[in-house]
């Protein structure tokens, strides 16, 4: 990911948290240490004139505070759904951001899995993905633009 | 406040169907009834069960997508599709733009303010007393 992309995909996301969960954040330069069972993935592609794919990472507590917050229940069933929705969310207003509005880009439905080591050393490194801190906690976007 | 019919919400994200009616509060909308539905499916039979005044339809969902769902009640001919506005995260109205749906009254992106789900009403609102008039 260029620096270019990864200053845009960063103020997208930036934009879209505190539109959507009233949430303050700031860059980061280093990854945050992994820990089991605590950080979910979520992972959206896109298909059409350009295909890709994002990865967001961030911790259960975090997502659960942010189903609270929009849906008013305390409820850890809605974590995966609002990690996916805000993922989807993130994507749509990044892609835009980036291309022409003629082209046609779709979004598929996103998937959201409990992040394990695996998946941490393959989207976490430091020259492809982009970390935020977000009320304490991280937030870590990783792009794979295939074309 | 803005008085209004019966409201169908579809969206598979429990999140998104619950900040449209959060949206709805906060633009003063005081709705008769508002029905939810996770998927085109859902959404197909609340229509085919009774008639609604307003659907919001996210279009990227599992088993019934939005736009299919539109497509479906096109062909089919028989239930009454209500004023439609379509809320995506997608910024290419492409897909909107090939259904030609003359119901599809609005293209709500998200995030978006309730000033917009405001306007959408309106426009809405005004459909529904011509065809009263007509």
């Amino acid at each position: 990911m260029t620096n270019k992309n990864r200053d845009l995909i960063a103020e997208v996301a930036q934009s879209v948290l505190e539109t959507m969960v009233f949430a303050t954040s700031k860059r980061d330069a280093t990854c945050p240490a992994f820990q089991l069972e605590y950080f979910l993935l979520a992972e959206i592609t896109y298909s059409g004139s350009r295909n890709g794919e994002l990865f967001i990472i961030a911790p259960k507590p975090l997502c659960r505070e942010w189903a609270e917050l929009m849906t008013g229940e305390d409820s850890a069933d809605l974590i995966h759904d609002v990690l996916g929705e805000m993922t989807n969310i993130i994507s749509g207003n990044w892609l835009t951001r980036s291309y022409l509005s003629d082209e046609k880009i779709m979004l598929n439905p996103p998937k959201v899995i409990v992040a394990d080591a695996h998946h941490w050393e393959r989207l976490t490194s430091e020259l492809a993905a982009v970390f935020l801190t977000v009320e304490d906690s991280p937030f870590i976007l990783h792009v794979n633009a295939l074309d | 406040m803005i008085e209004f019919g019966r409201i169908l919400i579809v969206d598979d994200s429990a999140m998104m169907r619950s900040i449209v009616r959060k949206s709805l509060e906060m633009a003063k909308v005081k709705a008769r009834e508002v029905v939810e539905a996770k998927n085109g499916i859902e959404a197909l039979n609340q229509l085919q069960l009774s008639s609604f005044h307003i659907m919001f339809c996210d279009l990227n969902m599992p088993e019934l997508t939005g736009d299919d769902l539109i497509e479906r009640l096109m062909l089919l001919g028989t239930i009454p599709i209500p004023p439609v506005v379509i809320v995506s995260s997608e910024a290419s109205t492409e897909r909107v733009d090939r259904l030609q749906c003359d119901r599809v009254i609005g293209v709500l992106r998200k995030p978006f303010s309730p000033e917009k789900i405001v306007a959408l009403f309106t426009e809405a609102d005004q459909l529904l007393k011509k065809e009263l008039a007509s």
